[in-house]
């Protein structure tokens, strides 16, 4: 009876480590599903109202960078609506009007992760301004992240820097599309995959979203080709430069795509 | 060192492990963790399984308030917890005397007690990169990325030790 005891007792340091590498474990293999959870959304809001009171001292320190790159986004905005008026054909007044698939709402950046390999973004948006869980975000210099969970006034984005983010891109001058994900060692860096080999391809093209997919709109500007290299014989990848500097970013616009709830029905009968 | 300076000090660390998390970037190979040397000055009348319950709960308070992975810090947590007693035996109470004191470079000597700081970080984070990044990251990555952190964190904690934990 004793000697059992004891072998219990010197087993347990074992046992108990087994169970507590093992509950870990099961904890980042869940790691997208916990974060939704109540518990989380507790932690998160904390954290946010934290980090929501110190990126307002942040910002004002930083509020005459901010107004260059928003005059920069203004001006290009102007050219790109001059582009716009004189290329269009005349309005037909009988039309009816179209309704925009996509909407923007825009929101200010209150904590950003860039140094992990798994890294994300909490924005001051949440359900009461009509975020939901797996709505893209972008800016004007490319994509940013996908929301993972919403509390009420805030929105925890897995950010593209994350390993788990892949985006479906394209060449722009020839359409070929493949999967691009973060290179993981520069934040400036992405792959763009399984490019067939005999696509024509030059250092400088400009890579672009693809749209295939409900979460971001097309042609948002991705970044540039810097290199490629040949995988297996078959298909390259290419790497891509990205516009997006997430050491910078302040603001960004959280795509709300009309025609989600559609596609994602259509998708469920097939 | 009195139990109030204890809980102070455990404070402190996790919340400047909390800073380091949030503001300072050091690049994608670097990760700045105090965690080994939180777990190394706990008392050390704590057996395993204490120690073991305790780190896990600091490694999962930090992970829910600081990074974007449940159970990273916590994984590498316990096993630094898990190995501190022998780590103890081998690198600093060789003689197996009845001792109870928090190792730091006066009793132990600078370059047994660097070892002694060196083994528990290389632990921890060859846990922490291997489950963040393996399968995912090249193994040249994963290796530079445990020896340059290895080498920052070194100088932030003998830094820490010397400041805070061995000024008694």
């Amino acid at each position: 009876m004793r000697r059992q005891g004891g072998l219990i007792k010197s087993l347990l340091p074992i046992i108990l480590f087994i169970a507590l590498e093992a509950f870990s474990i099961a904890l980042m293999a869940n790691n997208g599903v916990i974060q939704r959870y109540r518990v989380m959304r507790i932690a998160q809001n904390i954290q946010s109202y934290f980090w929501s009171k110190s990126s307002q001292v942040t910002s004002f320190f930083s509020l005459r960078e901010e107004n260059k790159v928003l005059l920069k986004e203004n001006e290009t905005l102007k050219q790109e609506l001059i582009a716009l008026m004189s290329t269009s054909p005349a309005t037909d007044s009988t039309s009816a009007e179209q309704v925009p698939k996509y909407t923007l709402v825009h929101a200010r950046v209150i904590k950003n992760t860039v140094n992990k390999q798994h890294n994300y973004i909490i924005i001051d948006k949440g359900s009461d301004d009509g975020m939901e869980e797996g709505m893209g975000v972008i800016n004007p210099t490319g994509i940013v992240g996908v929301v993972n969970s919403v509390s009420a006034h805030y929105s925890y984005v897995i950010s593209f820097l994350n390993s788990s983010q892949i985006v479906s891109a394209m060449i722009a001058k020839n359409n070929v599309f493949g999967p691009m994900q973060w290179s993981g060692e520069r934040i400036d860096r992405a792959v763009l995959m399984e490019i067939p080999i005999h696509t024509d391809v030059k250092v400088g093209d400009t890579i672009i979203s693809s749209g295939y997919s409900i979460i971001y709109p097309a042609d948002i500007p991705l970044g540039i080709v810097d290199t490629m290299t040949v995988i297996d014989g078959i298909s390259q990848e290419i790497n891509v430069t990205l516009f997006q500097n997430f050491k910078a970013l302040k603001y960004v616009d959280v795509v709300i795509n009309r025609e989600k709830n559609e596609i994602v029905t259509l998708e469920g009968n097939e | 060192m009195s139990k109030f300076y204890r809980i102070f000090l455990y404070v402190l660390i996790f919340a400047l492990q909390l800073v380091f998390d949030s503001y300072i970037n050091l690049g994608p190979y670097i990760y700045l963790c105090l965690l080994p040397l939180l777990i190394l000055i706990l008392p050390p009348e704590m057996n395993v399984n204490k120690l073991m319950i305790v780190s896990f709960v600091t490694g999962l308070l930090l992970d829910v308030f600081s990074d974007g992975v449940l159970g990273l810090n916590a994984a590498a947590c316990v096993m630094v917890a898990a190995l501190r007693h022998s780590l103890f035996a081998i690198m600093v109470n060789r003689e197996g005397r009845e001792i109870h004191y928090i190792p730091s470079p006066r009793h132990t000597g600078f370059l047994r007690f660097t070892a002694y700081l060196a083994i528990a970080t290389t632990v921890y984070l060859l846990v922490y990169v291997l489950f963040d990044s393996a399968s995912l990251r090249p193994f040249g990555f994963i290796m530079l990325k445990i020896f340059l952190s290895l080498s920052v964190n070194i100088v932030v904690m003998l830094i820490i030790e010397y400041s805070l934990i061995n000024r008694e």
